[in-house]
C-alpha cells in the first residue's frame, strides 16, 4: 500500500477516536462544567475544583 | 421631598425608603438608611438614571427608583427612635460600651486543625472588592477580574502552599449582604453554611469602607471564624486618611489585614492570620447590639425557638431569630418545616409587630440601621476625614458622561477599538500569512504527490492557518475590552445605556452580560443568573448570542479585508451595531410577547476610575491568546481534518483515470508541437480545476453541501457556504478552516484565503462572492447562534432544553430571513 495512503488512513483512525471520545464525553461524561465539553478554551468557570497547579508562596 | 426632586449638586438627608421586597432591601443594605446623607452627582445622557454618592460610593438609580426614597434638605428632620446613631458611636467606644460589648461576647468554637494541615478557607466580599484578585494572586488562578460589579457568578477553586499549610480557596461571587432575595446572596450563604470553610476571609473595599463593613456584621452574626482582608488599602492612604484598624480590630474582635490585592501585598500575612485563627480553634466574638427593642425581640424568639431546633442546625439560634424578624423567606421556610413552626412564626409575626409599633419603622429598616449604627460608631474614632480628594472620577464621568459628548465618545471608543483591531492587525496579520504560505509551498515543493501531501496542504495548513493568521486582530480586541472593564468604564457605559435598556424593557444589570458577550457568550449566559427577575433573565439569555462574541471576529476580518478592504473598520463597527440592535429589536418583541412581566429596578454601583496595570491587562491579552492557539491546535485541527477527509473520500479511481488521460492527452499535443507552451498550461490548469470541482462535488462533504444547498440557494449560498455554516455550530473559527480546506485555490503556489475566496468562480465563470451574498453571509455569521456550548449554556440557565431549542431556532431563522431579504431585495434593485 502506498506509503502516504496508510500514514492518512492512521490519522483518520487517530482523529475519528478523538472525535468519538469527544462526542462520548460531552453527551455521557460527568464534566467539569456542566455548559460545554470542559475542553477549558473559554472563560466559563468548572464547577468541581479546578486542579491547578498549587501554588507556594 | 424625594431623592429624585434633588437637583444636581444638592444633598439630602434620607428619612424613609418606601418600596418592598428585593429592591428595598438593596437600598438598604447600600446604605440608603435613615439619617445618611446622599448627594446627587450627575444625570446620564438621557436624563436618566441618574448617579448618587453616599457613604462614600457612587451609585447609579432610576428617576422611578430614586422616587422611593424619601430626604430632607435638613438633618433635623430626621426622625429618631431607639437610640440614634450618634449616640451609637459614642456608647460603642465609651468603656461602658466596651464593657458591654465584651459581656455580650461570646465565643465561637472553630473546627479542630487537621493534623494534615489543610484549611479550606472561603472568601467572601461585597461586588468589585477585589476578591478575585487576591484569590488570581494567592492561587496562581487567571480568573476573571473587572472593575464592575458581577463579574464572578459562581465559586472558583484554588490551591495555594504556605508555611506548611495546604490552602483550598474559594472565591465566592461579590454581595453586599446574606440576605435570601437574589440568587448570589443565597449561593454564598448557602456555601458558608453548608460548604463547611475552616476559615473565612471577608475581603472588605478599604475604598467604602462603611458599605463593605455591613456584610461584615453579617458575618459576625452568622459567628464565622473570620479574618479581615481591607483591601485597596493604598486608596485609602492616597485619600490622605489613617484607619486605625487595630483598635476596630480590638472592637469586633477579628484580625484585620491590610492588603493591596493588584500588587499582592499583604497576601502572606494575611494567610498568617488564617492559620492563626485556625489553630486557635475558634475565636471571641462581639455580638452586634440591636437596641433595647429588637434584643428583647430576639430573646423571646431565642427562647421560642430553642425547643425546636435542637443541635441540627448550622447557623446560631441569634442569627436565625434575627433573619426571621427581618421576614427571610429562605428562614422562613425551614423554619416552617419544624415540629413547632407554626408556633415560632406566629411569635415572629407578633414581634415585627412589636417592634413596628415601637420603632415606627419596618423590623428590616430597624436591623440594616442597627448594623449601620454600628458600623458607624466603630469608624467614628478610628477612621479620620479624607485631606486629599481625588477627583479624577468625577472629571472623568463629566466628560464621559456628558450629555452631548457622553454617547459619542462611547461611539468614538468603539470605533477607536475597531479601526486598531482591523488596521493595527494587518500588519501582523500579513507577516503570519506570509510565514503560513512560505510553510505550504515548502511542504508543496518538498513532498511526492499523494494524500498525506494532500492533508498536510489543504487540510492542516489551509484550515488552521486560514485561522491563526487572525491571532493579533483577537488580541488587539482584548486588549482594548480589557483596558475598558479593568478601568470602570464598562460600568459607564452602563449607565449611559441604562435608559435605551429601559426603552427595551431590560435594566441596567442585563447590560453586563451583554458586555461580556463580546468576549464569549457562554460566560455571558452563565453571568445572567445575578439577574433577579425570571422574565428579564430569559430575555436577556436570548439576546446575548447576538452580540458578536470573538470567535466571530477571524470570520468578519476574512471577508472585510477581501472584499471591503477600504471600509473595513467601519463594517466591523457596523456589524457589532447591528448585532446589539437586532437584540434590542429581540428584546423589545419577546417583552411584548413572551415575558410580559414587569421589569425589577436595578441599584448599580459605579466603581471610581482605575488606571488598569500592565500586568493584568497582559495576563490577560495572553490568556486570550493561549485559548487561541489552543483552540488551533484541538478542535480546528480536528475539524479541519475531518472536513478534508469528507472532501477527499470517496476516492472515484474511474474518474480520476479519465482526469490523467486527458492530461497525458494535452501532454503529447504539446510533445507533437501541436499546441504551444502556454495553450498547454491554460488546458492543463482546465483540466486541474475541473478535476478538484468534480471531486469535491462528489465527496461526501460535497454530496452533504448538495444536501442543504436548496434551503441556503434562495439566500445566494453554494454548497461550499452552506457547509461552512454548517460546520459554524461547532465553533464560528470552524467556518473559515473549513473554507481553508473547500477553496484549495491553486494547486502550484499557496496562497492566502482571501485569495482563494475571490477567485473562486461558478462554472459559468461568474464570482461566488458577489457584494450581496457577501453581505447575506456576514449578517448570516452575526445572527445564527454562534455555538453549541451556547445553546447547552442556555439549557443549563433556563433548566429547559425546549428554550434552548427555541434560541437556536429562533436566531438560525432569523438569520436565514434577513440574509434572504438582503440577497433578494438586493437583486431587485
Amino acid at each position: 500500500m502506498d506509503i502516504q495512503f496508510f500514514i492518512v488512513i492512521l490519522i483518520g483512525i487517530a482523529v475519528g477516536a478523538i472525535l468519538l471520545r469527544g462526542l462520548y464525553r460531552f453527551f455521557f461524561d460527568k464534566k467539569k462544567s456542566p455548559y460545554c465539553g470542559s475542553c477549558t478554551l473559554c472563560t466559563a468557570p468548572p464547577v468541581s475544583p479546578d486542579k491547578k497547579g498549587i501554588k507556594v508562596l | 421631598m424625594r431623592l429624585s426632586e434633588l437637583q444636581t449638586g444638592q444633598k439630602g438627608y434620607i428619612t424613609r425608603v418606601y418600596g418592598s421586597g428585593a429592591f428595598r432591601k438593596r437600598l438598604l443594605e447600600m446604605g440608603f438608611v435613615r439619617g445618611q446623607e446622599v448627594r446627587s452627582i450627575l444625570n446620564a445622557p438621557l436624563k436618566d438614571p441618574i448617579k448618587y454618592e453616599i457613604m462614600e460610593y457612587e451609585v447609579s438609580l432610576r428617576r422611578g427608583e430614586a422616587v422611593m426614597i424619601e430626604v430632607s434638605m435638613l438633618k433635623s428632620d430626621v426622625p429618631e427612635n431607639d437610640l440614634p446613631r450618634e449616640e451609637w458611636a459614642t456608647r460603642q467606644l465609651s468603656d461602658e460600651g466596651k464593657t458591654n460589648m465584651e459581656h455580650n461576647g461570646l465565643f465561637v468554637a472553630g473546627k479542630s486543625p487537621s493534623p494534615e494541615k489543610k484549611i479550606k478557607v472561603a472568601m467572601v466580599g461585597n461586588p468589585n472588592s477585589g476578591k478575585t484578585s487576591i484569590f488570581n494572586l494567592a492561587s496562581g488562578a487567571h480568573e476573571r477580574v473587572g472593575n464592575y460589579s458581577g463579574v464572578t457568578v459562581s465559586s472558583k477553586e484554588g490551591h495555594l502552599k504556605h508555611d506548611g499549610y495546604l490552602f483550598t480557596l474559594v472565591d465566592l461571587p461579590g454581595t453586599y449582604s446574606l440576605s435570601a432575595y437574589t440568587p448570589e446572596e443565597l449561593f454564598v450563604r448557602k456555601e458558608l453554611v453548608t460548604g463547611n470553610p475552616d476559615v473565612i476571609i471577608n475581603v472588605v473595599s478599604a475604598s467604602a469602607l462603611e458599605r463593605n463593613l455591613y456584610l461584615t456584621t453579617e458575618l459576625i452574626d452568622l459567628q464565622v471564624p473570620m479574618v479581615i482582608a481591607l483591601n485597596m488599602y493604598d486608596e485609602l492612604e492616597q485619600s490622605g486618611r489613617t484607619f486605625d484598624h487595630e483598635t476596630f480590630s480590638d472592637l469586633i474582635n477579628t484580625p484585620i489585614v491590610p492588603t493591596v490585592g493588584k500588587r499582592g501585598e499583604g497576601i502572606p500575612r494575611l494567610l498568617e492570620e488564617v492559620i492563626a485563627v485556625h489553630e486557635a480553634n475558634g475565636q471571641e466574638r462581639v455580638q452586634i447590639p440591636y437596641g433595647r427593642v429588637l434584643e428583647k425581640s430576639i430573646e423571646r424568639m431565642e427562647r421560642e425557638l430553642k425547643g425546636s431546633i435542637g443541635t441540627t442546625w448550622d447557623m446560631p439560634p441569634r442569627y436565625i431569630c434575627s433573619k426571621l424578624l427581618e421576614g427571610d423567606r429562605e428562614m422562613e421556610k425551614r423554619v416552617a418545616s419544624l415540629s413547632g413552626g407554626k408556633q415560632i412564626l406566629a411569635r415572629r409575626d407578633k414581634e415585627r409587630a412589636y417592634i413596628e409599633k415601637l420603632l415606627r419603622e419596618d423590623p428590616e429598616s430597624a436591623f440594616t440601621n442597627a448594623r449601620y449604627g454600628f458600623i458607624a460608631g466603630g469608624l467614628k474614632e478610628t477612621l479620620t476625614e479624607k485631606t486629599h480628594r481625588d477627583d479624577n472620577t468625577r472629571i472623568l464621568d463629566a466628560i464621559l458622561t456628558n450629555k452631548y459628548v457622553g454617547f459619542p465618545l462611547f461611539f468614538l471608543f468603539l470605533w477607536i477599538m475597531f479601526e486598531a483591531t482591523f488596521q493595527l492587525g494587518n500588519y501582523p496579520m500579513e507577516w503570519i500569512e506570509a510565514s503560513v504560505a512560505y510553510l505550504g509551498n515548502l511542504v508543496r515543493g518538498g513532498m511526492a504527490e499523494g494524500p498525506l501531501k494532500d492533508l498536510i496542504v489543504d487540510g492542516v495548513i489551509g484550515g488552521v492557518g486560514g485561522v491563526i493568521v487572525f491571532l493579533p486582530n483577537i488580541v488587539i480586541l482584548y486588549l482594548f475590552i480589557s483596558f475598558m472593564e479593568d478601568s470602570g468604564y464598562m460600568a459607564r457605559a452602563a449607565f449611559i445605556m441604562d435608559k435605551v435598556m429601559h426603552k427595551i424593557g431590560l435594566h441596567g444589570k442585563s447590560f453586563i452580560p451583554l458586555i461580556m458577550g463580546f468576549g464569549c457568550n457562554v460566560p455571558a449566559i452563565m453571568s445572567t443568573r445575578t439577574i433577579e427577575s425570571r422574565s428579564s433573565r430569559m430575555i436577556t439569555m436570548f439576546i446575548v448570542p447576538f452580540m458578536s462574541c470573538s470567535a466571530r471576529l477571524p470570520v468578519y476580518i476574512l471577508f472585510v479585508s477581501a472584499f471591503v478592504p477600504s471600509h473595513g473598520s467601519l463594517v466591523l463597527l457596523g456589524l457589532y451595531v447591528l448585532g446589539i440592535l437586532i437584540a434590542a429589536f429581540t428584546a423589545f418583541a419577546f417583552r411584548k410577547t413572551l415575558f410580559k412581566e414587569e421589569e425589577t429596578p436595578f441599584v448599580m454601583e459605579l466603581p471610581p476610575y482605575r488606571m488598569p496595570t500592565a500586568k493584568s491587562v497582559i495576563i490577560h491579552m495572553w490568556d486570550r491568546s493561549r485559548q487561541y492557539l489552543q483552540k488551533m491546535g484541538g478542535p480546528i485541527l480536528v475539524a479541519s481534518i475531518v472536513i478534508w477527509f469528507l472532501g477527499y473520500f470517496p476516492y472515484n479511481g474511474d474518474r480520476e483515470a479519465a482526469f490523467d488521460r486527458e492530461m497525458a492527452t494535452v501532454e503529447s499535443k504539446y510533445d507533437n508541437n501541436e499546441i504551444s507552451a502556454g495553450e498547454r498550461e491554460v488546458t492543463l490548469a482546465g483540466i486541474t480545476h475541473e478535476r478538484n470541482t468534480q471531486h469535491q462535488a462528489n465527496s461526501y462533504i460535497g454530496r452533504l453541501g448538495r444536501f442543504i444547498e436548496p434551503v441556503m440557494r434562495p439566500l445566494g449560498f453554494d454548497w461550499k457556504i452552506s457547509v461552512s455554516l454548517l460546520s459554524g455550530m461547532a465553533a464560528k473559527e470552524i467556518v473559515i478552516s473549513t473554507m481553508g480546506v473547500l477553496y484549495t485555490g491553486d494547486s502550484e503556489d499557496q496562497q492566502s484565503l482571501q485569495e482563494r475566496l475571490i477567485a473562486e468562480t461558478h462554472p459559468d465563470g461568474s464570482p461566488v462572492f458577489t457584494p450581496l451574498v457577501v453581505a447575506g453571509f456576514l449578517l448570516f455569521v452575526l445572527i445564527y447562534f454562534p455555538c453549541i456550548a451556547t445553546i447547552v449554556a442556555i439549557k443549563e440557565e433556563s433548566h429547559s432544553w425546549k428554550w434552548a431549542l427555541f434560541s437556536l431556532f429562533y436566531s438560525t431563522g432569523l438569520a436565514w430571513l434577513v440574509a434572504f431579504l438582503v440577497y433578494q431585495v438586493g437583486n431587485l434593485l
